[in-house]
């Protein structure tokens, strides 16, 4: 057994012990943040020397391929922008720091389990020590009962995730006698299961599995109808876990819902590909017409992420004709607009304690960076060039008219056109209200470096995308 | 069909059981009621006031912790009837795992789980 295909794995389990001891160790806590930052970044490099020893363990259920290590690479940038804007925010908010970025690893680690996961049951392994951590994370401002009741309904509704989500695993294992995605490929095509029937009458069971999949994974993407726990939860949980939750946790669930749908279920395409792109009409819509009308600037970025997952879905209900690296691309993209917009989030959460849309006003006076920088990044989550946005839509909408979506290709756009006013609403608070108060803000020289950095990867997508064409499009082959 | 045949029997029985237990109490058993049956606990102390009270979350992190050593005797188990075939490599795992737990354990009595007051 080669146990070098888990250093990452073992780097984060090593990671999150330490921060523990740090904990009791260090009197700053800042040195338990850099713990957390170092750690991910060591496993991060650690990522660099699996690329030569491809390879299956368990048998047939943990594999190392670049698409893996691309999610992987992702998940662990994710996970240390998230540690580096928390920083001034834990201290702010006078949340334990080891708790706090322990558990972080330990969520980022369950991602990394998931996307490596060619088995129902280590995907399921994988999501919940990803939600179990992140019940926690949402749970950590003691003193806000708005926390408290986003860490409960995140709980209740993960439980319920997990029930559906086992269900379908198991209407699956039923019908084909095992939970391994190729195995369970190879029986759909060939028509010999557990169950020696036709091909035929295992159809009905097979699509309540893939039925109940689906619906598992929905809720951890919020996708409509299974969003109604995400506004709650986003405007309750700490900000920056807002933000881990929105890229890491959904990157995770699309990871893993791409490969079982593509890999495991790829014959059944033409049944599941229509419920999917249904989901991604329903999120589309609902989840920009629900974003005009907030005054919270975190429960607009929750109704902007479903309709984000929404865009996303399109592109999963299109993969097995046009391939998935229109996903991919638009994953990677979404990442770095959403964490920046969070870094500034976090920013003006850090200076009023509140995270109002009225606390943009005259930003553009008192960090006009900050507020050009937001502007970027809303205008790459509108969908307009020469932004990274614009080109993730751009390939998911070519990859729906390439397969005969077109009335899913017109919903884009014109959802693209409803998401609009609230974008630019803010953007009016920024440019062109004037200040409500005087107030200096103080700027920690990390948000300057995550939002700079944002910034520059969101136009480096958009103005010169071949570079980053061609290694998306590597990791956009599964091994089998 | 035929692997599925353990588990609809199992199925049925564990259906039947419950049900068995409800109908032949309530064919066997005497109907005589007095107030002491309506009483939460029959014997022991009455109750007094209200039963709606705060009590000690004390209670939940002692079992907490001892639901992860409940896990690892678990664990433990198929481990050692097993560990002759199974060679140095599961030795050492199984090492990392208790390590792991201990650490955790460690973890709970510095932060006080395991204090009362």
């Amino acid at each position: 057994m080669n146990v070098g295909i888990f250093t990452p794995e073992i780097v984060m389990v090593i990671t999150l012990i330490v921060i523990l001891g740090v904990k009791y160790l260090a009197k700053n806590q800042f040195t338990v943040g850099l713990t957390a930052v170092v750690g991910l970044i060591t496993a991060g490099v650690s990522l660099a020397y699996l690329t030569d020893d491809l390879g299956m363990i368990w048998g047939h259920s943990f594999v190392v391929d670049s698409y893996s290590i691309f999610f992987k690479a992702l998940l662990i940038g994710v996970a240390v922008v998230v540690s580096v804007i928390s920083f001034k925010y834990v201290e702010e908010k006078k949340i334990k720091p080891g708790e706090f970025y322990s558990l972080l690893v330990a969520s980022t680690l369950g991602m990394l389990v998931m996307v490596s996961s060619y088995s129902l049951v280590s995907i399921y392994i994988g999501l919940e020590l990803m939600s179990i951590s992140a019940y926690i994370l949402i749970g950590m401002l003691q003193e806000d009962k708005r926390s408290t009741e986003a860490a409960l309904k995140y709980l209740l509704i993960g439980a319920l995730t997990s029930a559906l989500l086992l269900f379908g695993v198991s209407l699956l294992y039923g019908v084909t006698g095992t939970t391994n995605l190729i195995q369970i490929a190879e029986v759909v095509s060939s028509g010999q299961g557990a169950l020696t029937a036709t091909a035929a009458s295992m159809t009905p069971l097979l699509m309540m599995g893939v039925v109940f999949v689906l619906a598992g994974f929905g809720f951890k993407v919020a996708a409509v109808p299974f969003h109604m726990w995400a506004p709650d939860t986003y405007e309750g949980a700490p900000t920056s876990i807002t933000a881990f939750l929105i890229t890491g946790s959904e990157a995770a669930a699309f990871a893993a819902l791409l490969r079982v749908f593509n890999v495991g279920l790829s014959e059944l395409a033409e049944t599941w590909s229509l419920l999917i792109a249904i989901l991604a009409l329903l999120s589309m819509t609902l989840g920009n017409i629900g974003a005009l009308t907030q005054t919270n600037v975190k429960r607009m970025m929750a109704y902007s992420a479903i309709a984000q997952a929404g865009y996303v879905l399109v592109g999963v209900a299109v993969a097995t004709q046009s391939g998935i690296f229109p996903v991919l691309y638009y994953l990677l993209a979404y990442a770095f607009m959403t964490l920046g917009c969070f870094a500034v989030i976090i920013l003006l959460s850090n200076n009023f304690d509140s995270e109002e849309l009225d606390d943009f006003r005259g930003l553009s006076e008192k960090a006009p960076m900050f507020a050009a920088a937001m502007t970027l990044f809303f205008l790459s989550l509108v969908g307009i060039p020469p932004t990274g946005g614009f080109l993730g839509k751009f390939f998911i909408f070519k990859a729906a008219i390439g397969s005969n979506y077109l009335w899913l290709a017109l919903a884009m756009a014109i959802n693209s056109v409803i998401s609009l006013p609230y974008y630019y609403g803010v953007v009016k608070n920024m440019y062109l209200e004037s200040p409500t108060n005087n107030m200096k803000l103080t700027i920690p020289s990390e948000l300057k470096f995550v939002v700079g950095f944002s910034a520059i990867a969101i136009l480096g997508l958009g103005i010169i995308p071949e570079k980053f064409i061609n290694l998306i499009q590597l990791a956009a082959n599964f091994v089998f | 069909m035929y692997e599925f045949n353990g588990i609809v029997i199992f199925f049925i029985l564990g259906l039947l059981m419950p049900i068995g237990a409800l109908i032949g109490a309530y064919i066997l058993a005497p109907t005589k009621s007095s107030p002491q049956k309506y009483l939460t606990y029959e014997c022991g102390l009455d109750t007094r006031g209200e039963t709606w009270v705060q009590f000690k979350i004390c209670y939940f992190l002692y079992a907490l912790v001892f639901l992860v050593f409940d896990v690892e005797t678990i664990f433990l188990y198929p481990w050692a009837v097993t560990f002759q075939q199974l060679g140095t490599f599961a030795f050492v795992e199984m090492f990392i795992f208790i390590a792991i737990l201990i650490i955790g354990f460690v973890y709970a009595w510095k932060e006080g789980a395991l204090e009362w007051f």
